[in-house]
C-alpha cells in the first residue's frame, strides 16, 4: 500500500523532471528591433533579389512565386521591387503588384513563408501603377505604411494586422 | 439665419480649400526619397543639391517625426550625412579659392628667362609654375579630405574642373603669352634675342598644335560615337521594322532585350491571340533568332537566346483565338462553296451556249447523244 502511494507521488515527479530536461527552459530576451530603410533591388531574370548591395547585409530571397502569382513572370528587365523590412518581417511590392506580399523567414532554414498581405487591385482591375512603402508611426510601435493610387494609405502593424490607421 | 449662412459659408470654403490642398499633395512626402535624393546628388559631385535635400528632410522629420520612427534619419543618419557633406563643401570652397587666386597671381617669367644662352629656361619655368600649382591643389585636396572616396567625390565638382582647366590650358597660354612679350620687349635691343624669340615661338606652336591635336581627337571621338549611334538606331530599326523609342543612351543589346520583354509581356496581356497574330509572331521570332545569331557572334550584343526562347514559349503556350478560327474555317468553306457553285453556273451557260449555237445538220439523236456525253462530262466535273 505504501509502496503504491509512494509510486502514485514519484511517478509524476519523474515525469514532470523528465519533460522539464527536454523542453528549453524560458529564455531570457532582451530588446531588438530589424527594420531597413527602403530597398530597391535589382531584380534577376531568375526572379531573386541580392541583398549584398546593401551591405552589411547579404543574401538572396527568390520572388518567383511572388511574381508568378502576380502575373509578372517572367520577369521584365522593367519590373521595379521595394523591400522594407519592419519588426523582422519582409514586405515586397512593385510596379504592376496586385498586392503587397509579408516575407517572414525561418530562423535557422533557408526558406521563408510568404502571403498577401494587403490587396491593392482586385485581379479584374488594373494594378496600382506607383506603389511606395515607407516606415511610419512611434518609436516602438511603427507600422509599414503602404501608399498607392495617388492619396490611398494603408498600414501593418508590428503584429501583421492591416489597419487604416497606424495604432 | 444670416450669420449662420455666413459660418456656414466659411466653413464650406475652408472645408473646400483643405481638401484642395490634399489634392494637390496626394502623397506625402517620405524620407527615404529625400535621402536617397541627398545621396545620389553628393555621388554626382552636386553638394549644395544634396545639402538642400538633406535640409528638407530635416525639416520633414523634425515637423513629422512620425515619418521617422525611432529618430533613424534625424539622430543615426542625417549627422554623419551632414558632417561630410560640410567636409566636402569647405574642400570645394577652399578650391574655388585656390583655382581664383592662381588666375589673379602674376605670371611674370623671371628676368633671365630670356637669357639668349639659356632658351628653355622659359619653359623650365613654365613647367615647374604649372607643377608646383598642381602640387599646391593636390595638397590642398588632401588635407581637406583625407578620405580617397571624399576626393573622388570632389574630382566630379565644377570646382575640380575649373582647376584642371586652369592647370591644362589656361596656364599655358599665360605663361606662352608672358615670355613672348619679354622677349618681343628685348628683341630691338639686342639681335641675339631673336634666337630666342624663335625658339619660344617654337616652344608655343608645339603647345599650341598639342591642344589643337587634342580638340581634333576628341572630336573624331565624338563624331564615331555619333556615327556609332546612329548604326544602332538603324540596327534596331531594321531589326523591329519601328525606330526605338527608348532611353538614347542605352545600347543596342539593352535595347534589344527590352524589346523582346515587351512582346513578352504583350503576349502574356492578351488572352488570345488570332492566327495572324501568331505567324507574325513567328515570323518576327525568325527573325530575332537570325539577328541574334549574327550580332552576338560578332560581338556586337549579348546573347538573347534565353529571351527569345522565353517569347517563343509565349508565343506557343498563349492560346488562339477560337473565334477568329472558327470564322476564318467558315469563310474557308463558303468559298469553297461559292467557287463551286460559280464554276458549276459557268460550265452550264457554255454547254448551253454551245448548243444553240451548234449548226442543225449535227442534230440528229445519234450524233446529239455523241455530242451531249462531252457536255455531261463537263457537267460531272463543274459539279
Amino acid at each position: 500500500m505504501k509502496l503504491r502511494a509512494c509510486s502514485l507521488v514519484l511517478l509524476p515527479a519523474i515525469l514532470l523532471g523528465c519533460a522539464g530536461s527536454r523542453l528549453p527552459a524560458t529564455a531570457p530576451s532582451l530588446p531588438f528591433e530589424e527594420h531597413t530603410l527602403r530597398l530597391q533591388p535589382t531584380l534577376e531574370a531568375d526572379g531573386t533579389v541580392s541583398l549584398a548591395r546593401y551591405q552589411p547585409l547579404t543574401g538572396k530571397i527568390g520572388l518567383r512565386p511572388i511574381l508568378e502569382a502576380e502575373g509578372l513572370w517572367p520577369v521584365s528587365s522593367r519590373t521595379k521591387v521595394q523591400i522594407v523590412v519592419n519588426y523582422g518581417r519582409f514586405y515586397v511590392a512593385g510596379e504592376g503588384f496586385r498586392s503587397v506580399w509579408e516575407i517572414t523567414p525561418e530562423p535557422g532554414t533557408s526558406g521563408a513563408t510568404y502571403h498577401p498581405v494587403i490587396l491593392l487591385a482586385e485581379t479584374d482591375q488594373t494594378a496600382p501603377g506607383e506603389v511606395r512603402l515607407s516606415r511610419y508611426g512611434l518609436s516602438g510601435s511603427s507600422c509599414l505604411r503602404v501608399d498607392w493610387d495617388k492619396g490611398r494609405a494603408a498600414y501593418v502593424s508590428q503584429d501583421g494586422k492591416v489597419h487604416d490607421h497606424c495604432p | 439665419m444670416t450669420t449662420a449662412r455666413k459660418w456656414a459659408g466659411i466653413l464650406l470654403w475652408v472645408l473646400g480649400t483643405a481638401m484642395a490642398v490634399t489634392a494637390a499633395f496626394p502623397v506625402q512626402p517620405d524620407p527615404s526619397d529625400l535621402y536617397e535624393t541627398a545621396g545620389r546628388q553628393m555621388q554626382a559631385g552636386s553638394f549644395a543639391a544634396s545639402e538642400a535635400a538633406a535640409e528638407r528632410l530635416r525639416e520633414l522629420v523634425v515637423r513629422h517625426p512620425e515619418w521617422d520612427p525611432g529618430g533613424v534619419y534625424l539622430r543615426e543618419l542625417l549627422p554623419p550625412l551632414k558632417a561630410r557633406l560640410k567636409r566636402l563643401r569647405g574642400a570645394e570652397q577652399k578650391l574655388e579659392d585656390f583655382t581664383t587666386s592662381a588666375r589673379s597671381e602674376p605670371r611674370q617669367p623671371p628676368p633671365d628667362s630670356a637669357d639668349p644662352k639659356s632658351p628653355t629656361a622659359a619653359r623650365s619655368w613654365a613647367t615647374s609654375t604649372i607643377a608646383r600649382l598642381r602640387a599646391e591643389r593636390d595638397r590642398l585636396i588632401a588635407e581637406n579630405l583625407p578620405s580617397s572616396e571624399d576626393r573622388t567625390l570632389l574630382a566630379r565638382t565644377e570646382a575640380y574642373r575649373q582647376s584642371e582647366q586652369l592647370l591644362a590650358g589656361e596656364m599655358l597660354r599665360l605663361v606662352e603669352k608672358a615670355v613672348s612679350v619679354e622677349v618681343a620687349a628685348r628683341a630691338p635691343r639686342d639681335p641675339q634675342l631673336q634666337t630666342v624669340q624663335t625658339r619660344l615661338d617654337q616652344i608655343k606652336k608645339e603647345m599650341i598644335g598639342s591642344v589643337v591635336e587634342r580638340d581634333r581627337q576628341k572630336q573624331a571621338m565624338e563624331d564615331l560615337q555619333t556615327k556609332s549611334k546612329l548604326y544602332q538606331e538603324v540596327l534596331f530599326e531594321l531589326l523591329f521594322d519601328a525606330p526605338s523609342e527608348t532611353d538614347s543612351d542605352a545600347d543596342l543589346s539593352t535595347l534589344f532585350a527590352a524589346q523582346i520583354d515587351r512582346e513578352i509581356e504583350e503576349v502574356h496581356g492578351q488572352p488570345s491571340q488570332s492566327g495572324e497574330d501568331y505567324r507574325a509572331r513567328r515570323s518576327r521570332l525568325e527573325r530575332y533568332a537570325r539577328f541574334n545569331r549574327v550580332l552576338s557572334s560578332a560581338g556586337l550584343i549579348k546573347d538573347q537566346a534565353a529571351r527569345i526562347r522565353a517569347l517563343d514559349n509565349a508565343v506557343e503556350e498563349s492560346p488562339h483565338d477560337k473565334d477568329s478560327e472558327s470564322s476564318a474555317a467558315s469563310r474557308g468553306w463558303l468559298g469553297w462553296l461559292l467557287g463551286g457553285l460559280l464554276a458549276g453556273g459557268a460550265a452550264t451557260f457554255v454547254c448551253m451556249a454551245a448548243r444553240r449555237f451548234s449548226p442543225p445538220a449535227q442534230a440528229s439523236p445519234g450524233r446529239e447523244s455523241q455530242s451531249r456525253q462531252p457536255d455531261a462530262e463537263e457537267d460531272e466535273h463543274a459539279a
